[in-house]
């Protein structure tokens, strides 16, 4: 077979079938992650959070205030102390996540207009369920009052609207924009799949490309595509780029046709969007084993950049919140151009033109491989990087 | 004569624990996962978490109430350190342009008949809109917004023309007959650095063993005539000796290491670090003993170094949510819960969270060191299990192949 591209992907093709290590990392593990992700939370918010109550007046409005916080979605009482210490303790075992403490002389205090103060606590060790009981606590607390102020007004013959309107003047209303139901695993499995497969992506090209050079095969490697480092590259690579880009359009399906996760455009833009990551993360691979043309090395400096993608990404503490050096580091990372463009286009539903240019910026990664292909070239041919 | 055994097998020990020493410097890949990733990443994400809280969210007030109750408002709106009004615009449209252009990332809409009503004494309702890219976003917006509105409320209610006569007090009284009053505990600042940085670090221990361990033995596995994990060419008489003394050689660095990431990285950035190294070692001596048993258990698996860093790093993310840090462990699906078990990563990053973040005593997370402990002989009996298979099938190769010559 004539020397070129061809020869280069026919040998490639060959590898991959050959080799058990491929397809597990394009298919078992990328469909494993889906099935974690898609699985492990099976409500969108945790409901029924645990709660306790410590009740030192034991009247009939403690009572009453106590089946309220039982009757609720969000909350459930699970245990009432004796004391703060021994509910402390439980939330320190992790027994519950949160507690409302009523003082003595509750019922007395509120009938004689004393303006007694419920004193709760929540558990902020972990974020999501300790803001979830204080904003839950907190919200009961306050229908309670706001209750309790309804009655008195409705018994003294206001009516209900009157009442709530000196009840409360202001009511606010608040509405995310784009994910309705705050369902936090729409919100993470959004970028961790992604993610994900990003890293799989930048570890399986840096793997393909190292490969050749510890097994001392990169010559001939290079001889096969005629001497040209892009067509032996192209060649090499073409095959892991159509696997995990038919791998990210099955995942966008499955997200957005099947569980009809939001998404305010036609589909293909999420399509482009995620070939566009595959592409410039394998991109970013051939740089990084440009830099370090040693397999282990360059694997496990990989791996590292991989990992961080996931803080880069803005998912869980936006970039414009980090401090100025730090937030410079962001335009490496490929991830970070791909979540934004997720979010304009699944969560605000912004026009197409907006984002052109994002989609752009994303293609400029392809150029870094241009830096320092020299290194890699003379890596190739000499086959002098040591193994080690 | 016993004595002398005891002796040798020391003596054996720590020769392979200096060797296994060797092994690990000699080999720079490994020195990044162990040292790079352990000293550097904390540093790292230490800097990137640096802000406790994003502040100042920008947003732009769409205000169609001319008067000074709706100003009023904006003013508490803005006052907030959550929210900073970045633009007043006369508009939903203009609004949803900022927003579009992600120069806001909220607005606020004050609808015309606002001051109307409530000079009328009627309910009157202000929007929000936020967005939903970032739990920070929403987070800071709501208590923002909920706290500007709570505190015109009040001052509101106080204004309210004072028909009967009542006091200040009494007026207070019955508007607000129930104050709540909530205390978060622990992790005092709610910030997101506080609550993620513990679980990583705990977890970077782990995956950097469990990725070294693999590398130096899928080397081992590579390097070796017959590809098998242990030269049985060595003289070692018991397997003990060599998991052990692996296992030393391993630990030592990685109590330097541990203690660097729980105790000292904790520290310069501000963390939650309420436990102190005396009772951080009874807990962090199980949690790497365990790793180390996990990571050799494993190593069996990977017969080149590659492996590892292939297929095992990518489990990083998964196994972070897996140990119910961020989504609590009883809302995890029973499945997952039980596959958690397995890792180390899930008993140490919750015990080390109630322990550094909460403050609990070892007594209190009790359970969990036991559970350590018993993943920790477990994988310490499958690698021996796993290392005699070995020794047994290449001394048998041996054998077969020994050059018997003759004549």
């Amino acid at each position: 077979m004539t020397l070129g591209f061809r020869l280069v992907l026919k040998r490639e093709l060959k590898r991959m079938v050959s080799r058990p290590v491929y397809a597990l990392m394009m298919v078992l593990m990328p469909l494993g992650f889906l099935l974690f992700f898609t699985t492990l939370m099976p409500q969108g918010l945790p409901e029924r959070l645990s709660i306790g109550v410590v009740d030192h007046d034991q009247s009939s409005l403690s009572r009453k205030i106590i089946r309220q916080f039982d009757a609720t979605q969000q909350t459930r009482i699970v245990e009432q102390y004796p004391d703060f210490t021994k509910a402390r303790m439980d939330v320190q075992k992790g027994h519950i996540h949160g507690f409302v403490e009523l003082p003595k002389d509750l019922m007395k205090d509120v009938t004689n207009g004393l303006q007694p103060n419920i004193h709760f606590y929540y558990d902020q060790s972990y974020l999501i369920p300790g803001s979830l009981t204080l904003k839950n606590i907190s919200y009961m607390l306050s229908t309670i009052s706001g209750g309790a102020e309804l009655q008195v007004r409705q018994a003294k013959g206001q009516r209900t609207e009157d009442a709530m309107a000196q009840i409360l003047p202001i009511s606010p209303e608040i509405h995310p924009i784009g994910n309705p139901w705050i369902n936090y695993s729409v919100y993470l499995i959004q970028v961790l799949l992604p993610g994900l497969l990003q890293l799989m992506v930048l570890l399986v090209t840096v793997y393909t490309i190292g490969i050749e050079l510890k097994k001392k095969r990169s010559l001939k490697w290079y001889r096969s595509s005629g001497q040209n480092l892009f067509k032996a590259l192209i060649g090499k690579l073409l095959p892991y780029t159509i696997g995990f880009s038919i791998m990210g359009i099955f995942y966008n399906m499955v997200l957005f046709e099947w569980m009809h996760y939001p998404l305010n455009q036609p589909i293909h833009w999420m399509f482009l969007n995620t070939c566009l990551l595959i592409v410039s993360a394998q991109a970013m691979a051939i740089f990084l084993i440009e830099l370090f043309p040693t397999l282990p090395v360059a694997l496990s400096f990989t791996g590292l950049y991989g990992v961080l993608a996931f803080s880069y990404s803005g998912l869980s503490f936006p970039i414009d919140g980090m401090p100025l050096a730090m937030q410079g580091l962001s335009f490496l990372f490929p991830l970070r151009g791909y979540y934004y463009i997720y979010q304009s286009l699944a969560l605000n539903g912004l026009p197409v033109e907006s984002i052109l240019s994002d989609y752009a910026i994303q293609l400029a990664y392809l150029f870094m491989p241009l830096l320092l292909h020299k290194r890699l070239k003379k890596a190739i041919i000499y086959m002098n990087t040591p193994i080690r | 004569m016993k004595f002398t055994n005891i002796k040798q097998a020391i003596f054996d020990a720590v020769e392979i624990t200096v060797d296994e020493w060797r092994h690990v410097f000699k080999d720079s890949g490994v020195v990044l996962v162990f040292f790079a990733a352990c000293i550097i990443y904390p540093i790292l994400y230490g800097f990137i978490y640096y802000n406790e809280f994003y502040r100042d969210i920008p947003i732009a007030v769409v205000n169609q109430s001319p008067s000074s109750a709706s100003r009023t408002l904006v003013r508490k709106i803005d006052a907030t350190p959550e929210l900073k009004m970045r633009y007043k615009v006369n508009s939903m449209a203009e609004a949803k342009t900022l927003y579009d252009e992600n120069k806001v990332k909220g607005i606020v809409y004050i609808p015309n008949s606002f001051n109307s009503d409530i000079a009328a004494g009627k309910q009157t309702t202000i929007f929000g809109y936020c967005n939903m890219s970032g739990m920070m976003y929403y987070k800071g917006f709501y208590s923002g917004v909920q706290f500007a509105c709570l505190d015109m409320n009040q001052q509101i209610k106080m204004n309210a023309p004072n028909i009967n006569s009542l006091s200040t007090k009494q007026i207070e009284a019955t508007t607000r007959p129930i104050i709540g009053v909530g205390h978060g505990l622990y992790n005092p600042t709610g910030g997101f650095p506080s609550f993620l940085m513990p679980a990583v670090l705990v977890l970077i221990l782990q995956q950097t063993l469990v990725l070294g361990i693999g590398m130096l033995a899928g080397t081992a596995r590579e390097e070796n005539a017959e590809h098998h994990l242990i030269p049985s060419l060595k003289r070692y008489h018991r397997i003990q000796r060599v998991v052990w003394g692996k296992a030393l050689a391993y630990l030592i660095l990685y109590l330097f290491l541990g203690v660097y990431d729980l105790v000292f990285i904790p520290h310069i950035f501000k963390l939650p670090h309420l436990v102190s190294l005396w009772e951080l070692l009874p807990f962090l001596l199980p949690y790497l003993l365990a790793s180390i048993f996990f990571g050799m258990a494993l190593s069996v698996f990977w017969w080149n170094r590659e492996m590892p860093l292939l297929i095992f790093l990518c489990t990083s993310v998964p196994l972070l949510f897996i140990s119910g840090f961020s989504w609590p462990t009883s809302h995890i699906h029973p499945f997952w819960q039980m596959v958690g078990m397995f890792f180390p990563s899930t008993f140490g990053i919750n015990g080390f969270l109630q322990l550094n973040s909460q403050g609990a005593t070892l007594t209190q997370i009790g359970p969990k060191i036991v559970a350590l402990w018993i993943q920790a002989g477990f994988y310490f009996v499958f690698t021996w299990f796993a290392y005699n298979w070995q020794i047994q099938k290449s001394l048998k190769i041996n054998s077969n192949a020994a050059p018997r010559v003759r004549g």
